[in-house]
């Protein structure tokens, strides 16, 4: 018998969700297995959907997840709203693309700064740097709220907000407060700038993982997306959502309650890391900035580069919500834009939005009465299980000499880098 | 209630299955957490720090319950926790996820439809924090509360009487249906100050009349028994069951 190196982390701490690693690696160091067990219990949202009158499907389904319960909505709205025909005002997509934004730096930041920063700077948590040193971990909290406070003036509340709906909204922020926002995104810049420094001094204790995967994001006309667009992989020709069941395919493992996913019949990425590098040409000047203050350019293969790729997105989102709000100030806001009016019909569609996790698919079909009669759903997190897979052996492989406890430790950091929102993935 | 709470209570946040956004809104309380941190010790917090089940004086629980692993685990975070609060609807009744339970059992494939739970039904809950996600302002005040020793006071009245303070007009009038009327208060009526209606995440208002709830809204406003059943099945499934079938009365 040979002696067995077995590395375990159950369950893993700081992630979204449960799950359990196991690594073992035989007496030459060579891998034998490498597993991530997913351990979150599926609700069944697609059963739950099944039956759901169209006025409370996006409430629905906005409580797949909790970090991104605004993108969550924004799909069912855009698929329940393309099935009808309806067709929301230029003010209502103007509004809708702020609340994404708002969640875009929310939710990269408690995964940058909650999730990962802690491995970086060698503590437990942020609220353990905060303790210590709190000028380090203050302006990672400040922007966190910032974005929290973007979806709130806009949607009413940062989780599961009540204003969306199919048509519009049934209430409109008020403009001192998106002013007071505007104000604060703008002397919250150049401490932002700063935070991109703080990183390219912790970017050399990133390990380096190289490995070409194909990664899959939204693309459209003069704009980094995330609201709407194509699907864009690589060189190869845009496609439209509804081609998606063509393209993905979804399929059950052992050791995941997940589903994962196959572009074209290969692993590949989505999320921060996929877009950066199909969208760097439309970053905002202080986005370009971060970035180059990092030290990244496209394109980046590095799977522990999509922190850094979702710092660049987060101030991206900060500025694009102000020429969003600058815009509005502009025509002013319509306060007697109501809903459009929806006249349910049979019929059905398939929308793609990008989450702040990735490109996030919906797939609704809606009888004559506006009852979903079939709902798909395939979440970010899912579609990079492949992947994520892919690169913790290449991580085990390429790291098998280290002792328990850095290996440990570095494909901890590889998991949280991933953004992973497994009660989403299982949904 | 602990009459001998410490100066600095050991804290622990633990989560089952749901969407995470309750112990989400703890995160979200942002700098003020931090204050929060400063007079507790906080043993366990797995989602953004570390810990497994540990002795603690304070647990707050996320998510419902789906499974026998689930209750043995709650089980043992009852044993170690001298008080005991559910965070959020999927804990406190079983929120959303019982959806399932209105399902024919082959559409899925979970433990039948006995699940999901909410905790109250494998374990003792000292207090409930309503709420689909949990209010960050009766958060704090229920912290507070536990801090300062006093047992916290849970909303008791229907959203209603909220609604009416906040100057809404009713829902009924607008030809709107709303759960208001049997659903337990404490939101400040977010939902329809916003524009929305009550869908009835809080659970039931104690002593809630869900036979009178049910003239009322069909008999005297003309609701359909579909658009009912439909808002009801949302958060009410478990708790109401006979407000979410076309069929009537329990």
């Amino acid at each position: 018998m040979s002696k067995q190196r077995l590395i375990q982390i159950r369950p893993l701490p700081r992630i979204e969700g449960h799950a359990d690693l196991s690594v073992s690696l035989d007496k030459d160091n060579r891998l034998i297995e490498c597993r991530m067990d997913i351990k979150e219990a599926p609700r069944f949202f697609e059963d739950m959907l099944k039956g759901r009158s169209w006025e409370y499907v996006h409430h629905v389904a906005s409580r797949i997840c909790g970090v991104s319960s605004v993108a969550h909505q924004l799909a069912s709205i855009k698929a329940t709203e393309q099935i009808f025909g309806v067709a929301a005002s230029e003010q209502t997509s103007l509004l809708r693309k702020l609340a994404l934004y708002g969640e875009v730096v929310q939710s990269h930041l408690y995964n940058l700064g909650y999730l990962v920063l802690p491995d970086l700077v060698g503590t437990d948590s942020l609220l353990s740097l905060a303790q210590t040193k709190k000028p380090q971990a203050l302006p990672f909290i400040a922007m966190h709220r910032l974005g929290n406070e973007i979806t709130r003036v806009v949607c009413g509340r940062s989780i599961h907000p009540q204003r969306l709906v199919p048509g519009g909204f049934t209430k409109f922020p008020d403009f001192k407060e998106l002013r007071s926002i505007r104000q604060r995104i703008k002397a919250r810049m150049p401490q932002a700038l700063e935070i991109a420094k703080f990183f390219a001094r912790l970017k050399e204790r990133l390990p380096e993982l190289h490995r070409e995967t194909p990664g899959l994001a939204l693309k459209t006309n003069g704009q980094y997306a995330f609201y709407h667009g194509r699907l864009a992989s690589g060189a190869g020709a845009a496609w439209d959502p509804d081609q998606w069941t063509q393209r993905v395919e979804e399929y059950t493992t052992p050791q995941s309650s997940a589903k994962c996913a196959r572009l074209d019949g290969n692993a590949y990425r989505v999320g921060a890391l996929a877009r950066y590098n199909l969208n760097h040409e439309h970053l905002t000047p202080k986005a370009r900035k971060a970035a180059e203050i990092m030290g990244i350019s496209a394109p980046l293969n590095n799977p522990f580069h999509n922190t850094l790729a979702q710092y660049v997105e987060a101030v991206l989102a900060l500025e694009e919500t102000v020429i969003l709000i600058d815009r509005l100030e502009e025509t002013g806001i319509r306060y007697d834009d109501a809903p459009a009016v929806v006249k349910p019909q049979a019929g059905h569609a398939t929308v793609a939005l990008e989450a702040p996790g990735g490109v996030l698919f919906c797939e609704y079909e809606y009888d004559k009465e506006g009852r979903i009669a079939r709902a798909n759903i395939c979440s970010p997190s899912g579609q990079n299980l492949a992947s994520l897979q892919a690169d913790l052996e290449t991580l085990a492989v390429q790291s098998a000499s280290e002792n328990d406890e850095s290996l440990a430790s570095k494909l901890a950091l590889l998991i949280r880098t991933y953004d992973l929102r497994l009660p989403c993935s299982v949904h | 209630m602990r009459d001998d709470m410490p100066i600095k209570p050991h804290m622990a946040f633990y989560e089952f299955t749901g969407c995470g956004g309750d112990l989400l809104q703890i995160v979200d309380l942002e700098e003020v957490l931090l204050d929060i941190v400063r007079h507790v010790d906080v043993e366990s917090f797995r989602k953004i720090t570390t810990g497994g089940v540990t002795a603690c004086d304070i647990a707050f629980v996320e998510g419902s319950i789906t499974c026998p692993e689930d209750e043995e685990r709650l089980k043992e975070i009852r044993k170690q926790s001298a008080m005991l609060i559910a965070l959020g609807a999927c804990a406190a009744t079983g929120g959303i996820n019982c959806l399932t339970r209105l399902l024919p059992q082959s559409e899925t494939t979970a433990g039948g439809n006995e699940y999901p739970k909410p905790l109250s039904a494998i374990v003792h809950v000292d207090a409930a924090l309503h709420g689909c996600p949990v209010d960050r302002a009766e958060l704090l005040r229920v912290v507070k509360d536990l801090l300062l020793g006093k047992r916290p006071a849970i909303h008791n009245s229907p959203v209603c009487v909220e609604c009416k303070a906040a100057g809404n007009v009713c829902r009924f009038d607008l030809g709107k249906p709303c759960l208001g009327i049997i659903t337990r208060g404490g939101c400040s009526a977010a939902c329809i100050s916003e524009g929305a209606t009550c869908w009835g995440c809080r659970g039931l208002a104690p002593g809630a009349n869900l036979d009178a709830a049910r003239a009322v809204l069909l008999d005297r406003y003309g609701f359909s028994t579909q658009g009912l059943v439909q808002l009801a099945s949302l958060h009410l499934s478990c708790e109401a069951p006979s407000l979410t079938r076309a069929g009537g009365a329990a």
